[in-house]
């Protein structure tokens, strides 16, 4: 049964090139634990013949830290809980540009600057707005943004200013979302992702998984990711941060986050998938295991609050692997 | 000495930082750190005693 399974989920992402249908994820999903190496195979084979050996490697920078109003239960950024993260003022050109360089002396090729706010105010924007050709001019990164929901004038803006990728995360699914988050709604995450897609901005839109959502909530995330097809989707696995309500929360296993890394692929075989925060905490010793499972793209170095890897490692495994590194966007 | 992880003095707190975080508060005197963290290190200033930098 297991073995007819992953046969017909390869002959249908392989050999007849269609996406799998939501019966076909939700059976792939049940696949007991023994099986997930062999469903890790297939999603690597998967990525390969949709998106080739290339793995994009980001780095991140949270320019504007703490502060922020909304109440993501996970984010040791919000005003609302005791968080030892001390909010910072938006940082200097000087510092992201330095941030920046140290990213593309790593060989990477996209730079996300990340604000902590529920959206741009105007002096944002425009701070946002003189920063991107800086940075994209000096440095030949691609600029990302991440400056929470926006007006569909702020996301013109910021497509004519140069803004090559924008993020804006799900998170989670919409049955799951009241319980994470209660100052906003899962449709305004939507219609900001909608915004970005209308004004031709390459759309980030990522994921956390691991705050105590099911099994089914994570197929029904897969399934609103599906419809908005995202360009990029960054994979977060909780890490919990002291203070905020889901401190209490443990790690996903590594075998889970395997298994719904491999998940991720089958349901979005197209679609950069990248590794993001946490995962040095939840795969501990299986970085490598991501990266054969459907993984093809990664932020090396640090967060924006935490640390990760010495980016000297996980640029040694891709070599080690023969993933080489390379831009995967469509629009450069 | 103070937890960089919760600011208290060193007999109160062996220490409580998560293993991939930087410092948060400054371990001479327990003062909040203000942390900026780029991909290839941080920096914490204290308000006292100045900055701290980290390759990584
Ligand atoms: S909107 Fe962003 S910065 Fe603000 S609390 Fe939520 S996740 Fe944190
Ligand atoms: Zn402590
Ligand atoms: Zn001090």
């Amino acid at each position: 049964m297991t073995r007819a399974l992953l046969t017909a989920l390869g002959d249908a992402l392989l050999d007849e090139r269609r996406q799998l249908t939501a019966d076909e994820l939700a059976a792939a999903s049940a696949l007991p634990d023994a099986e997930v190496p062999a469903l890790a195979s297939l999603a690597h084979e998967v990525r390969l013949a949709w998106c080739g050996p290339e793995v994009e490697v980001e780095g991140i920078l949270s320019a504007k830290t703490g502060g922020c109003p909304e109440d993501c239960h996970f984010c040791s950024q919000s005003s609302q809980f005791d968080s030892p993260v001390k909010a910072t003022p938006f940082l200097d050109t000087d510092e992201v540009l330095a941030a920046a360089r140290e990213t593309a002396k790593l060989g990477a090729s996209e730079f996300c600057i990340v604000l902590a706010v529920k959206g741009p105010d105007e002096r944002t924007m425009e701070r946002i707005l003189e920063l991107v050709p800086i940075v994209r001019d000096e440095t030949g990164l691609n600029v990302a943004v991440s400056a929470g929901i926006l007006t569909d004038d702020q996301a013109g803006r910021l497509a004519g200013g140069g803004v090559h990728r924008y993020n804006h995360n799900l998170e989670t699914s919409r049955s799951f979302f009241p319980k994470v988050v209660t100052t906003h709604d899962y449709q305004e995450r939507l219609d900001t992702c909608e915004l970005v897609r209308k004004h031709g901005m390459e759309l980030c839109c990522g994921v956390l998984l691991g705050m105590g959502e099911s099994v089914e909530q994570r197929l029904e995330l897969l399934a609103d990711l599906r419809a908005l097809d995202p360009d990029e989707v960054p994979v977060n696995f909780l890490n919990p941060r002291p203070g905020t309500p889901l401190m209490i929360r443990k790690p996903l296993g590594p075998l889970e986050a395997i298994r719904w890394i491999a998940l991720f692929r089958l349901a979005l075989p197209r679609t950069i998938l990248r590794y993001a925060g946490g995962r040095e905490i939840t795969l501990r010793e299986l970085q490598a295991a991501g990266l054969t499972s459907g993984i093809n793209a990664l932020i090396v170095g640090n967060y924006l609050t935490t640390l990760g890897r010495d980016p000297q490692e996980d640029l040694q495994l891709l070599q080690d692997l023969k993933m080489p590194v390379g831009s995967l966007s469509k629009v450069i | 000495m103070h937890c960089p992880g919760c600011g208290r003095p060193s007999e109160d707190c062996p220490g409580c930082l998560p293993a991939f975080d930087p410092p948060r508060y400054c371990a001479d005197c327990g003062g909040w750190l203000a942390v900026r963290v780029s991909t290839g290190g941080w920096v914490a200033r204290c308000k006292i005693h100045g900055e701290t930098t980290a390759a990584r």
